[in-house]
């Protein structure tokens, strides 16, 4: 009685499981199933019998006579295993197997477990199927990114290189108009305009340059550093147009980006801030760190950002009233270039008095080590 | 009826599966479905001396996943079909990689190399002077397209005529 409830439990078992178990004996060496024939209904439909699955299946017949040769010789494992395998019987339906090879030591015959695998096999090509397509995106953006990468080099190139000879040439007439001072103006116009034309080249470049930056790679770069370097180059400038730079440096902090286009970045919120700035005016630097965050702030003592502009003021070509002849990408190459590393950037005007604040928060490096305050 | 076993090798999505649709159901489909596990098709084909073979294709998952039973996948095999994508270049390296490990374990085995997807020519990165260091190899290198149809039956039957011939010198 208790076998019989055993045998019952373990066909219980099996059947849930969608296993079947063949087995041979030493003796005959067929295969018969262990719960007797005809199994169950998936069995017989994609494998017939016992006595036939291994001739019906090409996977079965191969794993069985071929692999799992050493495991039935005693010599390899004691235990195979086939791995997914899909099956498509005879009406054209398909569905994914394993199969699982045992030897009993000692003569005491084979055993051949086969078992249906569909959700296992569903779960696992979800995974890998997202894997693979993350990889193929990424694949596909790194190559756009090369022709965008061609596309700037051209217009580096094709544009930048006859307007400076165009400059030059201009720059050349100017110093030579001693007979003829009336075209003075007109030659200075011509040099303002190619200057402006390469400056706006500049800007657009820096745009497409701040879409290709992608991840920074390497070592963290230390944001005040960088900081640090970009006013001091600056100091010049300002006090050309009387302007006081006031840095607040504090402890060093660590961010993934890319030194260059971080001093980019840095360089159009000062340059930007002396120009908006008044004659004696201060323009300071200064940095925090806020849950997790490096944060940077320009602020000008100027006449602050207009409202109607601050919506806007990231987008690309967005001007402010006295800026005729500024390309209106600076700003809009700094969101970029920002939001690439996983940062944010935003204006507002300072509450109380004069002027505006910038502010750039990027996440601090993985692994940085905190800084006491 | 001669029957031969075939594997397919190469990385994930450079149209393994799609080859073999092609090949056995004149069939494509733009959706991208990674395989895990083992397929077998087969398809008979006339071979150069006349006698009719049964080829039977196994279409193995890329490489990363089937490493642990790759070996006992290979066994048996009668030729093999490395496959890489035309629009991938590192792709071919795969291809190197995959038969640096294989030709010590079936060394002088026939194979085919099939660089797929040559309808996208606009996307095509393999030139002709790498294709030329592989048929330098002794490999029959074939531009196929599994969308088209392009020269996927051809190269099959190539390797079906190099493993008779290759049976026949045993």
């Amino acid at each position: 009685m208790s076998h019989e409830f055993d045998s019952a439990v373990a066909g219980d078992v099996l059947e849930r499981l969608e296993v079947v178990v063949l087995v041979r004996e030493p003796a005959d060496g067929g295969w018969r199933l262990a719960s007797g024939e005809p199994g169950p209904g998936w069995w017989v439909t994609w494998f017939g019998s016992a006595g036939e699955a291994v001739g019906r299946s090409a996977f079965l017949e191969d794993f069985v006579d071929r692999a799992s040769q050493e495991c039935w010789a005693g010599t390899g494992p004691g235990t195979l295993r086939s791995g997914m395998w899909e099956e498509t019987h005879a009406g054209g339906e398909s569905r994914f197997f394993e199969a699982i090879a045992g030897h009993r030591p000692s003569g005491a015959g084979d055993w051949l477990a086969v078992q249906a695998v569909d959700d296992r096999l569903l779960r696992e090509q979800a995974i890998l199927q997202s894997v693979h397509d993350q990889r193929l995106d990424r694949r596909r953006l790194q190559k756009e990114l090369e022709k965008k990468q061609i596309l700037l080099e051209c217009i580096m190139h094709d544009l930048g290189n006859p307007l400076a000879t165009v400059l030059m040439n201009l720059q050349h007439l100017g110093r030579h108009l001693g007979e003829r001072p009336d075209l003075l103006p007109a030659v200075s116009r011509a040099v303002s305009q190619a200057e402006r034309q390469r400056s706006l080249i500049r800007s657009i470049a820096e745009v497409f340059a701040a879409d290709l930056i992608g991840m920074p790679s390497g070592e963290p770069v230390d944001l005040v550093s960088v900081g640090a370097q970009t006013i001091a180059a600056l100091a010049p400038q300002a006090a050309a147009r009387g302007v006081t730079l006031c840095p607040f440096f504090g402890p060093a902090l660590p961010v993934a980006a890319e030194p260059l286009h971080l001093s980019r970045v840095l360089e159009n919120l000062l340059v930007n801030a002396i120009r908006h700035s008044p004659d004696g005016g201060n323009v300071s630097l200064s940095f925090d760190r806020q849950d997790g965050e490096a944060v940077c702030r320009v602020e000008d003592e100027g006449a602050g950002i207009d409202d109607a502009l601050l919506p806007r003021l990231f987008r690309p070509f967005t001007q402010g009233s006295g800026e005729v002849g500024q390309s209106g990408l600076g700003l809009y190459f700094c969101r970029l270039t920002v939001e690439q590393w996983g940062g944010r950037i935003a204006a507002r005007n300072r509450p109380g008095t004069a002027g505006a604040c910038f502010e750039i928060k990027l996440p601090l490096a993985t692994g940085a080590k905190p800084t006491p305050a | 009826m001669i029957k031969r076993k075939i594997c397919l090798i190469g990385a994930y999505a450079v149209g393994k599966t799609s080859l073999v649709r092609r090949f056995v159901s004149g069939v494509f489909s733009e959706a991208y479905l990674t395989t895990v596990g083992v397929k077998i098709d087969q398809r008979a084909t006339r071979l150069p001396d006349g006698r009719e073979a049964l080829l039977m294709i196994w279409d193995l998952a890329g490489r990363d996943e089937f490493e642990a039973v790759r070996k006992s996948y290979l066994s048996g095999a009668s030729g093999f079909v490395f496959v890489a994508d035309g629009t991938r270049r590192e792709t071919l390296d795969a291809v190197a990689e995959e038969m640096a490990e294989i030709e010590p374990l079936y060394p002088g085995l026939p194979a085919v190399l099939l660089i797929n997807k040559r309808d996208l020519s606009a996307d095509w990165e393999i030139d002709e002077s790498t294709l030329s260091a592989w048929r330098d190899r002794g490999l029959s290198v074939h531009l196929t397209s599994a969308r088209t149809g392009e020269h996927v039956a051809e190269a099959f039957d190539d390797l079906a005529a190099r493993m008779a011939g290759d049976a026949e010198k045993v």
